[in-house]
């Protein structure tokens, strides 16, 4: 016999069988079918073996000490450990006082004011030199938070570095300009919140105005609603309450999402839903695109209100 | 953890903690050595005890995370002594009323179950427990504990007798 057909259920009776007691019909069966079965009985054999095997191998071998000394030795090592926590906070107190008089000295004195220099370089007002590549970034206007990636927020006053990954944050009555690389010019206004990463920037809400000096440039922002890629010039931007709006003052604008692909050429309006595609509206670049398109003396910024009345429509 | 209170966990679950560690050292002296520093960390951790699982559950727990941490600090590498019949192979001899399985042999096959599993052997077989006590024990229903039982036989069953 190669192969048995109740070889499942024999197993299931024979382990059974190893822990309470079977029916009487159940016993009946399980023998039978043994007595005739060679696979069945080879299995009980081996089931046998094992059952004994644990039974007898799984046993304690450790002499068992009394709870008294277990409790003993308890408290000596607890004894042992707490006196190497003493000397551990001693020495790291004779360190400390160590280390707080040597930088009270003419060296500490020094790399202090080096330091120093140092910090005024990086975020000295208007020191750092907008380069090829480099993303830099100026609080025009109230306040504004750095966000490092993985660390904490600091608030920000002066010219500084945007890295990849960082994020910059505007409050209420604040303006921050943002330079990316030597080709665009991004106005954040109030509320506004951008990450910075390589080759696009992600707008997570507020509204922007962005401003493209070169043409033939790759640049994207994105936001949590759709994507706008710019192939002009100058547009604003705008996403709350999960809807985004995008009007292009010059050249064009590619809006799109999963949903849809739209370009935006000049004195249009693109407005898109969450989970919506793009819809392009054309206004004809009359009194909307005036109330938005009020140029400041810099150039690229346009009025806030003119923004709001846009979104709000 | 009071002496009183330590006391009584001792005398009910000191088999339990040795057939665990049994699993993990073989050598007689660091078994007996591990044994004390598991209680001793039972004593100190007492606190950290929510009382969310089984008394056992959390024993086995420390137990095994103490075995590990012993083993990594004393850089034990376990000898593989075998206690009976080295020459352990597949398929059962003649005479098999007699043959037992190597404890070397056995004790890897355990180690490869899953904690579930294995703790159920442990009490099963290492405290002697029954169906109706293993289900008091681990909080389980009847069925669900011969469930396992069954399983773990079976793996048990299908690595020393794999032909």
């Amino acid at each position: 016999m190669k192969n048995c057909r109740l070889k499942d259920t024999i197993e299931d009776l024979i382990i059974l069988s190893q822990h309470e007691v079977l029916s009487d019909d159940e016993k009946r069966i399980l023998s039978e079918h043994i007595a005739v079965c060679e696979i069945c009985a080879q299995m009980e054999k081996e089931y046998i073996i094992l059952e004994r095997s644990l039974e007898k191998s799984i046993v304690p071998a450790v002499k068992f000490p009394d709870t008294g000394i277990i409790f003993n030795n308890c408290n000596e090592s607890k004894g042992y450990f707490m006196n190497w926590k003493k000397v551990a906070i001693a020495i790291i107190t004779i360190g400390t006082i160590i280390f707080l008089t040597m930088s009270g000295n003419r060296e500490g004195k020094k790399i202090a004011s080096k330091q120093e220099k140092k910090n005024e370089v990086t975020t000295g007002e208007k020191t750092l030199e907008i380069k090829k590549g480099s993303v830099v970034f100026d609080v025009e206007k109230g306040t504004a938070y750095l966000q490092k990636y993985m660390e904490i927020k600091n608030q920000v006053n002066k010219r500084s570095l945007l890295e990849l990954k960082d994020s910059v944050t505007t409050m209420s009555n604040s303006e921050v300009t943002v330079y990316y690389s030597d080709f665009v010019k991004i106005k954040m206004k109030s509320n506004t919140q951008l990450q910075y990463f390589k080759n696009y920037v992600h707008m997570k809400n507020g509204k922007m105005n962005v401003n493209m000096f070169r043409k033939g440039n790759k640049f994207t922002i994105k936001t949590p609603i759709a994507m706008a890629g710019i192939l002009g010039t100058e547009f604003s931007i705008a996403v709350s309450n999960n809807r985004m709006k995008v009007i292009v003052r010059e050249g064009t604008v590619k809006v799109w999402n999963e949903k849809g692909v739209e370009h935006i050429k000049a004195g249009h309006i693109c407005t898109v839903g969450k989970g919506e595609a793009p819809y392009l509206k054309k206004t004809g670049s009359s009194s909307a695109i005036k109330a938005v398109g009020t140029r400041n003396n810099d150039g690229g910024s346009v009025s806030n209100t003119g923004l709001d009345t846009l979104i709000n429509r | 953890m009071n002496e009183l209170e330590f006391t009584k966990i001792y005398e009910e679950y000191k088999k339990y903690v040795s057939v665990i560690i049994r699993c993990h050292i073989d050598d007689k002296h660091l078994q007996d050595d591990l044994f004390q520093e598991v209680w001793i960390s039972v004593i100190r951790s007492w606190h950290n005890f929510k009382k969310n699982s089984k008394i056992s559950t959390w024993l086995y727990s420390v137990t095994k995370f103490t075995a590990l941490q012993y083993k990594r600090k004393h850089r034990y590498i376990g000898k593989e002594k075998c206690l009976g019949d080295s020459s352990w192979c597949a398929g059962v001899s003649p005479g098999f009323e007699d043959s037992l399985i190597d404890w070397s042999v056995l004790k890897e096959s355990i180690n490869a179950l899953d904690d579930e599993e294995q703790k159920l052997i442990f009490l099963k077989y290492g405290m002697g427990y029954r169906v109706s006590e293993l289900v008091k024990e681990l909080g389980l229903t009847e069925t669900t504990v011969k469930g396992r039982l069954a399983m773990a036989k079976k793996k048990l069953r299908s690595r020393l007798f794999k032909k």
